[in-house]
């Protein structure tokens, strides 16, 4: 097995429940995750066997991810790979059954999904042609339809929770008359949130943007920020994925929420999230005084594991040769290795300036960090003459508290605010080294 | 002698041929315009879930749509004063030189496969403009009713027929939101229902507009009173 497939296989193992339940959750069938005694219920689905060419990859991933997130957080988790339409029926009926005096619910749906005359549709795995040839009708008669779905899991029961991670595709055949899901509007008591905008296509990985994940931004971004026990209501836990989102794909996907609720819900406790030494004020003793909000600390926590990651690459790469052709086929985190052993050769400063200036470009924070670090030390500029200050503007605008540390270093620190900025990157750099630990 | 015996063979031969062609006349006028099989006095006659006529409702549509063409938004349940909405499932035209028969049959298929996959009934208004035929399919998103939409395509009007399908002959059916309202909470949301009968009319088809047609499984049928149903094999 490649290095690829080594890191693919640690990325499932990751993106698997850590219940020996979710190995009966394979491809086609629906598994009840054990879960605490809360009143909260989740039904996830995962669609990625789509026949026809159509198949994707991250999503029975993603909902494993999320189920996952999930169960820690107490929810009861039906969870559903790669579900066809008679399926989905099926467990929704059973969801709509088991959690009729349900507190709060959720429904999670990652897979194919557009819109038209303003409803989503969900697509099951069955379909009876490529989705680019499917027409109007045929997405009427073979999806499932949000709207239904959500008017019958919204009665008799607390708030719901509706996140779809969709649209991948565009169907060709005059079945979409925008490029993405429908700017659909919440009724009473629901929540929904999609992992883009309407107008917009939501990424089905994270490659794209140097980072070396297979799982929806989206997905991985919020099941992490879930994760997090300092983030207590689905608000905080939208508008910190929205933020990451967001900034991680240069704008090119921002999720979008629609909610009709007096307050948001409670995610849930941890069920002895109390009792953890873990937990948030007990990790910073000397810091507690800073607040790191949830969104800012998911992306540190993220950062500082990318980090870690490309610390190790750089100590445990054979040759510095193979670094430098990974690096030439895209791998940020290669680059960034390769920079790092560099990092102390004068004579190889502008190969460093190169290696870090094309993973920056790709919007890679800890990159743009770094390479802000190494122009200010060399006092130099990139190729379009840029310099430290740009790159630590977009790392701090993704969470590197380093390099919002930097900045505020930069503007000498001589006033309140600088001071204050200076403190607060110091707050998130350490809160993401303890984080990123966990 | 042999007289005798030749005339009894003439008029046994006689009889014979006049018995086929009676059973030939019967069968005949069965296959056309006679009735396929006493109607069932319910949809699940045996299971113990009676399905009673769906209460009155009227259509909704939105500010400024043109009635008669423009699909209904919702419809609204008679006394109860509760809301549902109105989904579009598909539109269909007859192709070129395809008759009535031909084109219902392709209708029937649709709303076959709709009901199939979705186990919803689907049905609509069937509409002409003197030569061709058209239907805008619709449902409720209800397992046991739908309601007929008034409305064709721009320049086409109604027949005066509806044709509809059924929710399939499958386990694990469940009655929804717009059962129970139609039913006036006869059937009640998120219970199980038992199988359909994809072949037969129901009572509540008998109690409504005539002639109607119904989209089964197997062939299209025209329904025009109890004792006047056509099965027209696909």
């Amino acid at each position: 097995m490649g290095v690829n497939g080594a890191q693919e296989e640690a990325a499932a193992a990751r993106a698997e429940p850590a219940t020996s339940a979710s190995d009966a959750a394979s491809s086609g069938k629906s598994t009840l995750l054990p879960s605490s005694g809360s009143r909260r219920y989740a039904l996830v689905f995962g669609n990625g066997a789509y026949r026809h060419g159509d198949a994707l990859r991250a999503p029975p991933r993603d909902a494993a991810l999320m189920a996952r997130a999930l169960g820690v957080r107490g929810y009861h988790v039906l969870l559903a790979r790669d579900r066809d339409l008679a399926g989905m029926q099926e467990d929704l009926h059973a969801f709509e059954a088991m959690s009729k005096d349900a507190d709060l619910r959720v429904l999670y749906f990652a897979g194919h999904g557009f819109e038209f005359d303003s409803a989503n549709y969900l697509m099951p795995v069955d379909l009876p042609a490529n989705i680019a040839d499917l027409d109007r009708g045929e997405v009427r008669t073979n999806a499932l339809r949000l709207d239904q779905v959500t008017a019958s899991l919204e009665r008799g029961a607390g708030p719901l929770v509706v996140i779809v991670d969709a649209c991948r595709v565009v169907p060709a055949r005059g079945a979409a008359s925008v490029r993405s899901l429908a700017k659909e509007q919440a009724t009473e008591g629901t929540i929904l949130a999609f992992a883009t905008a309407p107008g917009q296509v939501a990424m089905d990985n994270l490659r794209n943007y140097g980072v070396d994940e297979d799982d929806s931004p989206y997905t991985w971004f919020l099941a992490d920020i879930l994760s997090d026990p300092a983030t207590t209501t689905w608000d905080q836990a939208f508008r910190a994925a929205y933020s990451i989102v967001s900034n991680q794909t240069r704008g090119e996907q921002q999720p979008w929420m629609n909610a009709r609720v007096n307050r948001f819900p409670e995610i849930g406790d941890m069920p002895g999230s109390a009792s953890t030494p873990a937990s948030a004020s007990s990790r910073l003793p000397g810091l507690s005084g800073i607040a790191v909000s949830p969104e800012r600390r998911a992306a540190a926590r993220y950062w500082a594991r990318e980090a870690e990651a490309v610390r190790r690459l750089a100590r445990d790469a054979v040759s510095d040769a193979a670094l430098q052709r990974r690096a030439g086929q895209g791998d940020a985190q290669a680059a960034m290795a390769l920079a790092a052993r560099w990092w102390e050769a004068p004579q190889h400063a502008a190969q460093v300036t190169r290696l870090l200036e094309s993973a920056s470009r790709n919007g890679n924070a800890l990159a743009q960090s770094d390479l802000g670090t190494h122009l200010y030390a060399i006092r130099g500029e990139d190729s379009e003459g840029r310099s430290a200050r740009y790159w630590w503007q977009l790392a701090s605008a993704q969470g590197v508290g380093e390099a919002r540390a930097k900045l505020a270093m930069l503007d000498d620190g001589g006033d309140i605010d600088s001071a204050r900025e200076l403190m607060q990157g110091m707050a998130e750099m350490m809160q993401g080294a303890v984080d990123g630990r966990h | 002698m042999a007289m005798r015996a030749r005339i009894i063979v003439l008029i046994a031969a006689a009889g014979l041929l006049a018995v086929t062609i009676a059973v030939a006349a019967w069968y005949s006028s069965r296959r056309h315009a006679a009735p396929a099989a006493p109607p069932p006095p319910q949809r699940q006659a045996g299971t113990g879930v009676r399905v009673p006529a769906p209460l009155p409702y009227t259509f909704r549509w939105r500010e400024g749509a043109t009635r008669g063409v423009d699909l209904p938004t919702h419809i609204s349940v008679g006394s109860l004063g509760i809301v549902l909405p109105l989904y579009p499932v598909q539109d269909m035209r007859s192709d070129p030189g395809e008759d009535k028969i031909a084109f219902l049959q392709r209708v029937r298929g649709t709303l076959v496969r709709y009901s199939d996959r979705q186990t919803h009934e689907a049905c609509a208004d069937i509409c002409s403009d003197g030569t061709a035929y058209s239907v805008r399919i619709t449902t409720v998103a209800s397992t046991r009713y739908c309601a007929v939409a008034p409305i064709c395509m721009a320049g086409d009007e109604s027949i005066r027929e509806s044709v509809h399908s059924h929710c399939p002959y499958r386990w694990g059916l469940t009655a929804t939101a717009a059962d129970e309202a139609l039913s006036g909470k006869v059937l009640h949301a998120g219970e199980s229902l038992p199988r359909c009968d994809t072949e037969h009319f129901s009572a509540a088809d008998f109690a409504g507009r005539r002639p109607t047609w119904l989209a089964g499984r197997r062939a299209l049928y025209e329904e025009d009173g109890p004792e006047r149903i056509t099965r027209y094999k696909p």
